[in-house]
């Protein structure tokens, strides 16, 4: 009953959800958030049976912060996403596996010392030679030396394409994607989307402005308003970028 | 006296050592040198196998692949060193399966050291007897050299040694080692450390083992060096020694005139 939507730019992400949670014939909040943060420049938007999307929001994000805390930096998008799904179809082969369906939707940095923090242990457990301290010594001059080349390459190599979106579903399924719908709206959403951004549309995803790809999501809340059975009163809507999760609005529909 | 603290893994001796730690970093300076050094475009391995039988097979035993960007020399016990590649392999590809890209070279450098550290703590078990230079390229840190010892130990280095002399070695590559060399020219060099610290009868093709992590067109092959080349390489190496031996000679003498 839920909609997720998400737009993805060449540099931006924006992602929106319907604000009620129901039950039934009841609806229990309207000012209810689904897309999630997991961290500074990536989010995730969750449907699913009542605690399970909590339970998973809050066990993916802790599970890629401890991987960015232990690498020291964190991870790309695509591999978070590629961490989505693996945890949603391994617990499909449990007894109760996660009911939730995702978008799920970021924006990689590049990589930058400030955001590293390799402070592994380098206590041994045995003595070592007085070498050891020369070897300390290397080895801090060595990892400033990679990274300093690797900032350098990091320049040279960059690419247009920062922003990536992905549909997960509780299958496990993943896919990535210009726009995206999840639940009963992609029904009516995915032709539209496709129509103003799609390969053949004027203007293709990666082309578009934050703005304009915010009045898509405009349109697509308007449509839901007529044709939908569920009449959503406000949508959330979260925009990240390289400098984070810039925007955070509620949009309404506008009819006539 | 000392016995009574040598014979468990896990116990302290009074002046707060792990002997046992210490006699498994020892069995690593008994057996075969390994080299690595980060160059230009890569990172060079070399590797000496100590001994071989003129009945035995050829085949690798010194430098294995870890995954498809990572690649490692062994000194120590082959046979512990495999169990500890065995774990490395199953790791990467996991990684792999899990986060859709390649493993960070210090992910599995950690790997390895949590790995032979627990064996330092856990009792009823003997440490691993073996070391690991291990080469490798990420996207993050670029081209990265680790080495890893029994004691659970993991340290990055620009250039390594490990195995038979390799204090010698160490050495040699502290007061020589440039940065930013060519593949063609760390390989001499590699070999002329070799020719440095090992006698002779090591520096021939049958009994080394030499690979290059490289970029090609942005993906990350790992390979192994050519036997012939090695030779060659090696008899230049030797020569070059044996010339610098004579003009020390030379020079000493004129000196003692």
């Amino acid at each position: 009953m839920d909609s997720l939507l998400g737009i993805r730019g060449k540099d931006f992400v924006i992602l929106a959800c319907s604000m009620q949670a129901a039950r039934g014939i009841t609806v229990q909040m309207t000012e209810y958030d689904k897309i999630a943060k997991i961290d500074d420049h990536k989010m995730l938007a969750v449907t699913g049976e009542g605690g399970d999307s909590q339970q998973f929001v809050d066990s993916i994000r802790s599970s890629l912060k401890l991987t960015s805390f232990r690498q020291g930096f964190p991870l790309k998008v695509n591999a978070a996403a590629n961490y989505i799904r693996t945890r949603l179809a391994t617990s499909l082969r449990t007894r109760s596996p996660f009911q939730v369906n995702t978008i799920f939707g970021g924006v990689d940095i590049p990589f930058s010392i400030e955001s590293e923090d390799i402070s592994s242990p380098t206590t041994s457990s045995s003595k070592l030679e007085e070498k050891k301290e020369e070897e300390k010594s290397k080895e801090e001059e060595e990892e400033e030396e990679l990274k300093k080349g690797e900032e350098e390459k990091e320049e040279e190599e960059k690419d247009d394409q920062t922003a990536h979106l992905y549909l997960i579903d509780y299958l496990g399924t993943l896919c990535e994607v210009p726009f995206a719908a999840q639940g009963y709206c992609s029904h009516f959403l995915l032709s539209l989307f496709d129509r103003k951004c799609g390969e053949k549309a004027p203007i293709k995803a990666d082309e578009l402005s934050i703005d304009q790809a915010k009045g898509i999501l405009q349109t697509a809340i308007n449509q839901l308003q007529v044709r939908y059975l569920i009449k959503d009163p406000k949508y959330l809507i979260k925009v990240v970028t390289a400098e984070g999760i810039i925007e955070e609005m509620e949009m309404r529909p506008h009819i006539g | 006296m000392s016995r009574r603290y040598d014979s468990r893994t896990t116990l302290f001796s009074p002046e707060g050592r792990i002997f046992q730690v210490e006699y498994a970093i020892e069995a690593i300076n008994q057996t075969g040198a390994s080299l690595g050094m980060i160059c230009k475009d890569g990172i060079l391995l070399l590797a000496d196998k100590k001994s071989t039988s003129r009945l035995f097979e050829t085949r690798q035993e010194k430098v294995y692949k870890l995954a498809d960007h990572i690649s490692c020399a062994v000194s120590g016990l082959t046979a512990d060193a495999n169990t500890l590649i065995d774990h490395c392999r199953i790791r990467a590809q996991r990684y792999l399966y899990t986060y859709g890209e390649p493993i960070p070279v210090e992910d599995i450098a950690r790997e390895l050291a949590d790995v032979k550290q627990s064996y330092t703590q856990h009792g009823g078990l003997r440490p691993f007897g073996a070391s690991l230079l291990i080469a490798g390229w990420d996207d993050k840190l670029g081209f990265q050299l680790y080495r890893t010892d029994p004691s659970g130990n993991y340290g990055g280095w620009r250039a390594a040694a490990i195995g038979r002399k390799s204090r010698a070695a160490t050495g040699v590559l502290r007061g020589s080692f440039k940065e930013g060399m060519t593949f063609d020219e760390a390989k001499k060099y590699a070999l002329s450390v070799f020719a440095r610290t090992l006698d002779a009868t090591s520096l021939s093709s049958d009994k080394l083992e030499m690979c290059v992590v490289k970029r090609e067109r942005g993906e990350i092959v790992v390979q192994f060096v050519d036997g012939d080349e090695v030779q060659r390489l090696a008899e230049e190496a030797k020569k070059e020694r044996d010339e610098k031996e004579e003009d020390e000679e030379e020079s000493s003498s004129s000196i003692l005139l």
